[in-house]
């Protein structure tokens, strides 16, 4: 079976930033977070993925299909949350289920009836009415109506409280047992990657700055703390490092060797750690 | 296409679906004053008032709510979006006529107990095809202008535009050589010939203001 997401050398300018040859790809049953800071490239790859920008060079296929091409037939097959409610705030819950039904031919009534349910998604509130964790529940509802392969969501969960957050990540987590479906979920609430994500692309400045599982992340990557006198003799196994009033901080990814070494403090990385890092740390020459 | 019509004329218009019986209304009780040509004005004003309406509340909502860039998220080819929007303000005009034939209907059955209600509702075939050309020269002239532009930078140049053209008929009818000008150029396409020629043109418009949005939109939302 075709990856659900394949990506090969993509570029795109736009005025000031640039992204710059970027290469990944998600297989089917599996989550990617899309992890980075504001202004990295996030919303701007998500937008080239849904054709809703021109990319300037390299490729995009989603199942194997042409994101421009084939665009129609792909997008049937995609399921999407984006960083705001676009519905007009005097349509209800039950008007935004018609009006989107007559875009998806697998659109199921009966599934988007089980979600606004198991949501709290009162039929005839308008959604002018509903909270913001509404908001996001009902895109979320309608995303997953239609039997999609993939579902892309940008931002989904900023600006939720956890309990909703908890919910929309549940739900993710349902999606992945079928092995035919994947979600590609991007966000900056490392926290929630590090729940559901299988894999982590890590984007930084319109570039991939690592994009692997999780568990290699766990397993490569560490934290290392020492003395400043250490600082040194360690420098070459750090990515970035950073020095303190009492001794120096950094991030490597040949966790494995430090750990035998015995003079350092040898933390697991988070998505955050290798966040921080990256966009703070001094890099090592 | 129909649930983005359905969207435009009841989700994005209820307020208006009130208004325009209103000005119907409004337009019917003048429309004496013009005699056998009441039923004609009335219906090609309301037509122009209810297009114009719709494209410029349509245009607002999207533009708050930025619902082009759901759509185009989805499935939807960009041509049906546009084309939704087009067939939106021609059935808003049609509604607004359905609303005067009913309005003139109803004073002739009043002026029964009122003569002065009685209302001529004689529809030429003339009548039908500037009614047709009006409609496409408004929808050709107006809708790739919004989609360039939008609704926020093109409200008050329109508005003005739309006092201006009424605003400016007595003076060129006043003025001796715009007056001649006009008469030459109206003698000169009246006539059954005259009136398909116009009718024809205005049909070649308004596909080509369609054909033009489409482009000037796809330009615009794909950057």
């Amino acid at each position: 079976m075709s990856d659900l997401i394949e990506i090969k050398d993509l570029s795109k300018k736009l005025g000031n930033f640039e992204l710059k040859n970027i290469s990944f790809s998600l297989a089917p049953g599996y989550v990617m977070g899309f992890v980075g800071p504001n202004g990295a490239g996030k919303s701007t790859t998500i937008k080239l993925m849904l054709n809703l920008l021109r990319k300037q060079s390299g490729s995009i296929k989603l199942f194997g299909l042409d994101n421009v091409k084939d665009e129609m037939e792909m997008k049937q097959q995609i399921g999407f949350v984006l960083d705001d409610t676009y519905f007009h705030e005097c349509m209800t819950v039950k008007q935004v289920g018609w009006f989107v039904s007559g875009f998806y031919r697998n659109w199921d009534e009966a599934l988007f009836q089980q979600y606004r349910k198991k949501f709290d998604l009162p039929e005839k509130k308008k959604i002018k009415e509903l909270s913001t964790g509404m908001k996001a529940k009902l895109s979320l509802a309608v995303a997953l109506s239609h039997h999609a392969k993939l579902l892309i969501l940008d931002e989904p969960t900023s600006g939720l409280d956890p309990i909703v957050r908890d919910d929309i990540l549940s739900e993710l987590f349902q999606v992945v047992k079928d092995p035919d479906r994947g979600v590609f979920f991007s966000s900056h609430i490392t926290s929630d990657l590090d729940k559901v994500a299988d894999y982590i692309t890590f984007i930084s400045n319109g570039e991939i700055i690592l994009s692997t599982t999780k568990d290699e992340i766990n397993e490569k990557y560490a934290v290392v703390k020492g003395a400043k006198k250490h600082l040194p003799e360690i420098k070459s196994h750090l990515i970035r490092y950073r020095e303190t009033q009492f001794g120096f901080e950094g991030l490597t990814n040949e966790a494995a060797i430090l750990r035998k070494h015995g003079q350092f403090v040898v933390e697991k990385a988070k998505v955050e750690d290798i966040m921080l890092y990256f966009e703070k740390g001094e890099v090592v020459c | 296409m129909l649930r983005l019509i359905y969207r435009d004329l009841f989700i994005y218009q209820k307020r208006n679906l009130v208004v325009l019986p209103g000005f119907a209304l409004l337009f019917v009780f003048f429309s004496q004053e013009f005699g056998y040509a009441g039923m004609g004005l009335t219906i090609i004003m309301i037509s122009v008032y209810a297009l114009v309406m719709t494209a410029y509340t349509s245009f607002a909502y999207d533009e708050t709510n930025k619902f082009n860039r759901f759509l185009r998220s989805a499935p939807i080819p960009s041509s049906t979006i546009i084309l939704s929007r087009y067939a939106s303000c021609v059935f808003s005009s049609i509604m607004g006529v359905v609303y005067v034939v009913i309005f003139f209907a109803l004073a002739n059955v009043a002026a029964v107990y009122n003569p002065a209600l009685q209302r001529d509702m004689t529809i030429s075939l003339e009548v039908l095809l500037v009614w047709i050309t009006m409609i496409a020269f408004v929808c050709a002239f107006l809708m790739p202008i919004l989609f360039k532009f939008g609704y926020m930078k093109t409200k008050y140049p329109l508005m003005l535009l739309v006092i201006a053209v009424p605003a400016s008929g007595p003076i060129i009818l006043s003025s001796p050589n715009m007056n001649q000008g006009l008469t030459a150029a109206l003698s000169a396409i009246s006539g059954k010939n005259g009136y398909i020629l116009i009718f024809i043109l205005s049909l070649l418009a308004f596909l080509g203001s369609a054909a033009l949005s489409i482009t000037i939109f796809k330009r615009k939302e794909e950057l």
